[in-house]
């Protein structure tokens, strides 16, 4: 499905304290000039002319640490009780299209072969609201991994601001709908429009299925040290990436009560790999860079047929070492 | 509502306090019950991630006790110990952790009549105290709750 | 050719280093840094103001010891820590040249610790403001509501563990968070894991801290983190009159001690 419709800002507000109650919203908030997701009560609260926030909104679904189960024994028995993963509705609000296709391949990792539960209650549970980009920065790269500053690929409704403070609005999804009818007279009908010209323009930096190729090809080669040099082997771009999702899952607490929770993990870590035994199959950091850039654009297709980067910057914009995952695919193209 | 009973942890060394706290056992002199005796070989040894998980485990207050100076059975652990807590106790101080908890002392083997009354001030300080609200508010598992999904 | 440049040059023309690390403009408008490993590169070499990382970090790292003889480029934060690297037994006089940035941006070649020490003393900056009023602002607040602040703090921390890698005196090969026989640190970010990071981290830099504050800049989420081993390092000043970063012989005071060390604390 998918009709058009248009909203004045005035009426985004109402729009938004119409969803308020009934809804937890998440949305981007100016904190020391950096932006991060966070629970809004207040539209107002809300920055809608940011570039980019700082860590994504996987969070919403795949959160840091993860309670899958907790335990506690009595009377000689052990009791397991599995807390509520989600309580109600929520609502992204304002995320970037490029955040918004992540969750396209993190609703594949998670539910294809197996269905994660948390997970699968999050997703049912989830809607969002994009925002095609004003503005894009250096680090910007998403129309180099197929994608574009006002792909609605992911959202359930996708505002584009065009004139005179108005919102040109996409109705993606019967969830969009949904979310529509919370306050329907607030939007007036509208016919197809062309975003191109109000949106960033965010130049091709590579050509994702050449660089599949590159990649695919080279597992040995000495620029694989060459540059990561710089790589320090923090977990700053896995933990910031929208796609990354690894973890790490772990029994906190005693014999008598805990819980099993599972953690983000990051292959930078010299952790990630290491055997019980003390052998580490990936010992230095220039082999864990090439599994990062080999599973982003290699492995992820093998196993489920798209690439995992939405080309969002943020691992650029980040690491304190300025490691450029840009450049790495831009070199082995020219090899 | 029943008194609240702090639980103490004591952390000392093998050679002079816990030879003390012996001592006092067979001087069959009576201190204050809530404290848990934790043998190490040196104060050098009590590393302050212990003192951390003591409280992470529920201690209200601790007890750090070995050798008095010049007595060490290593000749130098609780000198070294002694630098640490101070620059320890300092960090507490700083982040805001009450560093009253933690009550440090020289016991030898002779002074059993000193660690009871060590123990009985200590139970009595931490009883003023209350219980240790802040390190038990603090959730060893984030909860699920969907605003605290979003790490902030 | 710069100044900069030129001593490069001669290093590499000498034969007397196979690779150097310096700084140079990257893609997105600021600096990073560039590991050179012939002359043909030297051109790309720069030093202002944005050059702010503390490349000594890298001098552990096993891919660039590889190469062998090293050159790096460091201001004063960096030759501080070259120092207390130094009196830690990792790296010894002469293995490595050192091309040091002064206050006014102008190079010179060090070698040995004579040299970096007194380049240091010559060199002094005063510490960044808005730390001392930070420490100072929380150093006036009560108890609780210090505890407050560092929960809050705390709480943002996602357990990347950029402060720790961009650290040039974390170089454990083993670090204490990574060890779970016992799990001494959580690895979940929980309020308790964080906290029992942030000490511990601060802890084993108490005294060793030289005040880079690359933890600080590298932190996704803003924790003053540089604060508490700066405070930790004021206690030090206080109780042992050590200053870390000073003398290549410079002794940790956390492993030696002095018999009449303060004790009025203990009963």
């Amino acid at each position: 499905m998918n009709n058009y419709k248009l909203i004045t800002k005035q009426n985004l507000h109402s729009f938004f304290d119409a969803l308020q109650p009934k809804n937890t919203i998440i949305a981007p908030k100016e904190i020391n000039k950096k932006y991060y997701f966070k629970p809004v009560d207040k539209f107002e609260d809300i920055a809608l002319d940011y570039i980019q926030t700082v860590l994504s909104a996987k969070s919403v679904l795949f959160p840091r640490s993860d309670t899958l189960f907790n335990y506690h024994r009595a009377d000689g028995d052990y009791n397991i009780d599995e807390p509520s993963p989600i309580e109600k509705n929520t609502i992204v609000f304002g995320m970037k299209p490029c955040d918004a296709s992540s969750f396209v391949y993190l609703s594949n990792f998670f539910l294809k072969d197996y269905q994660d539960k948390n997970i699968k209650e999050r997703l049912e549970k989830l809607y969002i609201i994009s925002l095609s980009c004003k503005e894009a920065d250096n680090a910007c790269f998403c129309t180099s991994v197929g994608s574009n500053p006002a792909s609605t690929k992911g959202s359930d409704l996708n505002l584009t601001l065009i004139e005179n403070d108005t919102y040109y609005v996409e109705v993606v999804t019967e969830k969009g709908q949904e979310l529509i009818n919370y306050s329907a007279d607030l939007f007036q009908d509208t016919k197809e429009i062309d975003k191109s010209k109000y949106i960033a323009n965010v130049p091709q930096k590579f050509d994702v299925e050449q660089a599949k190729q590159n990649i695919d090809s080279i597992f040995e080669s000495p620029l694989w040290v060459k540059d990561s040099l710089a790589c320090l082997g923090c977990g700053i771009c896995a933990y910031a990436c929208p796609t990354c999702t690894c973890f790490d899952i772990q029994d906190i607490g005693s014999q008598f009560n805990g819980s099993r929770v599972r953690n983000w993990d990051s292959c930078a870590f010299d952790l990630f790999t290491k055997h019980a035994s003390g052998h580490n199959p990936r010992p230095v950091q220039s082999q864990r860079w090439r599994n990062r850039i080999k599973h982003k654009f290699e492995y992820s297709v093998e196993n489920l047929g798209l690439i995992s980067c939405v080309g969002c910057g943020r691992c650029i914009r980040s690491c304190p070492t300025s490691m450029n995952i840009v450049k790495t695919v831009q070199i082995f193209q020219g090899v | 509502m029943s008194e609240f009973e702090p639980k103490i942890v004591a952390f000392v060394c093998n050679w002079c306090t816990y030879a003390g706290a012996d001592l006092a056992g067979t001087s069959r002199i009576k201190y204050a019950q809530n404290v848990r005796i934790v043998r190490f070989p040196c104060t050098g040894r009590i590393d302050f991630m212990l003192l951390l998980k003591a409280f992470e485990e529920g201690a209200d207050g601790i007890i750090v006790s070995g050798c008095h100076p010049a007595d060490c059975h290593y000749t130098s652990g609780n000198y070294h110990a002694r630098r640490r807590w101070m620059v320890f106790k300092d960090l507490l101080d700083f982040i805001g952790i009450d560093s009253r908890r933690i009550v440090f002392s020289w016991v030898s083997a002779a002074e059993g009549a000193k660690w009871a009354h060590l123990v009985n001030d200590t139970v009595s300080e931490i009883r003023n105290l209350g219980p240790m609200k802040e390190y038990k508010n603090l959730e060893n598992v984030s909860s699920n709750k969907i605003g605290e999904l979003i790490n902030d | 050719m710069t100044e900069l440049q030129n001593i490069a040059k001669k290093l590499f023309d000498d034969g007397s280093i196979n690779l150097l690390i310096g700084y140079s403009n990257n893609e997105n408008g600021g600096t990073s840094a560039i590991f050179i490993d012939n002359s043909a590169d030297i051109d790309k070499l720069i030093y202002n103001e944005n050059c702010h990382q503390n490349l000594m970090v890298y001098f552990q790292k096993p891919e660039v010891k590889k190469f062998g003889k090293l050159a790096f480029v460091v201001s004063l934060p960096g030759l501080k820590s070259v120092l207390e690297i130094a009196s830690e037994n990792q790296i010894k006089d002469g293995d490595a040249y050192f091309i040091a940035i002064d206050k006014d941006g102008n190079p010179s070649l060090l070698q040995d610790f004579h040299q970096i020490e007194d380049f240091i003393t010559n060199n002094q900056t005063k510490p960044p403001m808005g730390l001392l009023k930070l420490m100072e602002k929380i150093n006036n607040m009560t108890r609780e509501e210090r505890w407050q602040y560092w929960t809050d703090e705390f709480s943002k921390c996602i357990k990347c563990y950029a402060c720790r890698s961009v650290c040039p005196l974390c170089y454990c090969t083993q670090c204490i968070t990574d060890i779970n026989i016992p799990q001494w640190i959580s690895t979940e970010s929980s309020p308790i894991g964080n906290l029992d990071w942030h000490i511990a981290r601060a802890m084993h830099l108490a005294g060793r801290c030289i005040g880079c504050g690359e933890c600080m800049k590298a932190c996704p989420v803003d924790i003053p983190l540089a604060l508490l081993t700066a405070n930790l390092n004021k206690s030090i000043a206080i109780h042992f009159g050590d200053e870390p970063g000073m003398k290549a012989d410079y002794k940790y005071p956390l492993s030696h001690y002095k018999l009449e060390d303060k004790e009025n604390f203990i009963r």
